[in-house]
């Protein structure tokens, strides 16, 4: 019985397994491959020589420290303003009963809800208007505080700081700020980890926005400056070598950190899941 | 000096001061005053939200009444710009594959989330944290990345997913130039990347239904399949409910996978509705036009949305 339960289980489990982690294997012995090797029907898993080169020759085609140092201000920053912002926003909505708070709460959950293809034409506009485009103002400042952030950072706040915490700090005569910066924000590290992994995550793997506000090469974050390679729907005329010695790049940094991280990473989404849901 | 005050602290503060009489205008404003800091701290938010939510917001509305042509002057039009979006073929090729999109990804990536999560939370199976990180690595890699892998893996000449079919002695499959293919392709890139994010959402609902109703079925003699469908499915309906409605914005707002896959092509076999707005704003600068279809897109939205809860919001208990 139990035979028979492990083979109807872990075969489609190691399938499924396979199916996930067959791309990056892809990816990683292609960025060792040339054009032939990559597109052909009669596929070889390994390079037949392993071609270092492409990784210089994405350097030769991208300035890709430039992308990848873009890359890191913008995601950092964004991530930074979001854990600032929201946990100051979602400790005060969670703690202080001021005139006008569930109504003011009811917009932070209606901005979640609004569709972000309202708002692309004039914000668009606006960051012209602002003469911000190409900066990296535009790509951190409009999306710099969510409201799902807040959202989160209040349901979390409230769930793990006691009043009598706060009440008693204050009759000591401490601030708001004091009792922010003391007290709140060391008791919500847990979820200000996961309100920020996954900021970092959308930040950083951000496309649409990025591609409409930077259109200089050195201003280009990865994303927009690996999509930039690909010819218009004809493989011949790009550089896929070079390309995908970028996607590797890219990508093989974040999933070592991913896989050392993984029971912490995983767990930390599920619990804010669950706080957040 | 008064500090602004928590909870408790600030309902007893709030009975002193009640002592004695004062006007409501000057109560209220003695509260604001006394909650300054806290005003402060959500100030930043509310300031966003006007200059990149609502300011935009009237603009989108105002300009999908107006013909604009990148100069100075507005021309209004009424329901003009409407009534071309809906005349436009390629609005009603994006429409379709949208809904396309929505009726493949939505419902398979709900059920193929719930049925994993199941299995990756059961106890007995071994090695389940390790499976469910395997899982979880695509979403943490960019939509354009992964979009790339697969423009090369599925090539139509050449791909190594059509070496592997010619292996096996059947035809090639032109997953990406062909009007037939090219919505599959985007659905299975899309199902690759995000459902082991699916699977944590649903591993976290289901760590909160209690231990011992799997027990009190196990020894009721229940099989896997009537314990899934008896006391999982009823049990997680809100969670299906959340999974559904952020599915579904994720896929009407779906961008980066049809462009770097196809471009919407061939013969804009794949086009979704949000890279027609792009390409009818930024490419072709018919802002007007690309309001109206914004207005479109936000309002099927809501409209889903709204149907997703009828259908799926039941009071506790009153499914079976």
């Amino acid at each position: 019985m139990r035979a028979i339960r492990a083979l109807l289980i872990y075969p489609p489990l190691v399938a499924a397994a396979l199916f996930f982690a067959f791309p990056f294997y892809f990816m990683f012995v292609g960025s060792f491959m040339d054009q032939r090797e990559l597109f052909n029907l009669y596929p070889r898993l390994l390079p037949g020589r392993w071609r270092v080169e492409n990784y210089a020759d994405l350097f030769h085609h991208l300035p890709f420290a430039r992308n990848a140092l873009n890359s890191l201000v913008v995601t950092v920053s964004s991530t930074a303003l979001t854990l600032l912002f929201c946990s100051l926003s979602g400790f005060a909505f969670a703690k202080y009963r001021f005139p006008g708070r569930e109504l003011l709460f009811i917009v932070v959950v209606a901005t979640i809800m609004m569709p972000p293809q309202i708002t692309l034409i004039p914000l668009y506009l606006l960051m012209r208007a602002f003469a911000w485009q190409n900066t990296y103002l535009a790509v951190v400042v409009p999306g710099a505080i969510t409201g799902f952030g807040i959202f989160l950072m209040r349901q979390y706040t409230e769930s793990v700081l006691p009043d009598e915490l706060i009440d008693a700090a204050s009759i000591d005569g401490a601030s708001f700020v004091q009792i922010y910066s003391r007290i709140a924000l060391p008791i919500v590290v847990p979820g200000l980890t996961v309100l920020g992994l996954l900021t970092f995550i959308s930040h950083w793997n951000d496309f649409m926005w990025p591609l409409l506000m930077l259109d200089t090469n050195q201003m280009m974050t990865i994303p927009v400056a690996l999509g930039s390679m690909v010819g218009v729907a004809a493989y011949d005329q790009t550089l896929y070598g070079p390309l995908i010695a970028g996607l590797t790049l890219t990508t093989l940094p974040l999933a070592l950190l991913f896989l050392a991280l993984q029971r912490f990473f995983v767990a930390g989404i599920t619990s804010g899941a669950l706080k957040g849901g | 000096m008064e500090q602004p005050t928590g909870g408790a602290a600030s309902l007893r503060r709030e009975t002193d001061t009640a002592g004695r009489p004062a006007s409501p205008a000057k109560r209220l404003l003695r509260q604001l005053w006394r909650f300054r800091a806290a005003y402060l701290a959500i100030l930043p938010f509310y300031i966003s939200f006007v200059v990149f939510n609502v300011y935009p917001l009237v603009y989108t509305v105002e300009l999908s009444f107006h013909s604009w042509k990148g100069g100075q002057d507005w021309t209004p039009v009424g329901f003009e710009n409407y009534a071309r979006i809906f005349e436009d073929g390629v609005f009603r090729k994006a429409l379709v594959n949208s809904l396309y999109y929505w009726v493949g990804l939505v419902p398979l990536l709900t059920a193929m989330a719930l049925i994993w999560a199941t299995i990756l939370n059961a106890r007995r199976v071994r090695r389940r944290g390790t499976f469910r990180s395997l899982f979880f690595l695509p979403y943490i890699t960019s939509e354009v990345i992964i979009a790339i892998i697969f423009l090369s893996l599925l090539d139509d000449n050449f791909g190594w997913v059509n070496g592997l079919l010619h292996l096996l002695g059947l035809g090639s499959i032109p997953f990406l130039f062909s009007t037939s293919m090219s919505k599959v392709s985007v659905i299975i890139v899309m199902l690759w990347r995000n459902l082991g994010y699916y699977i944590i959402i649903m591993v976290a609902g289901l760590q909160t239904i209690d231990q011992e109703l799997y027990e009190a079925a196990a020894i009721d003699g229940a099989t896997p399949l009537q314990t899934f469908l008896r006391i999982v499915v009823p049990l997680m309906r809100p969670m299906i409910l959340f999974v559904g409605v952020i599915t579904t914005r994720m896929v009407l707002g779906m961008f980066s996978v049809p462009y770097m896959l196809t471009r919407g092509g061939p013969e804009d076999s794949s086009i979704p509705l949000t890279l027609m707005l792009f390409n009818y704003a930024f490419r072709y600068t018919r802002f007007g036009d690309a309001s109206a279809l914004a207005m479109v897109v936000s309002l099927l939205m809501i409209a889903i949305a709204l149907l997703q809860f009828r259908i799926l919001h039941r009071p506790e208990g009153a499914s079976r």
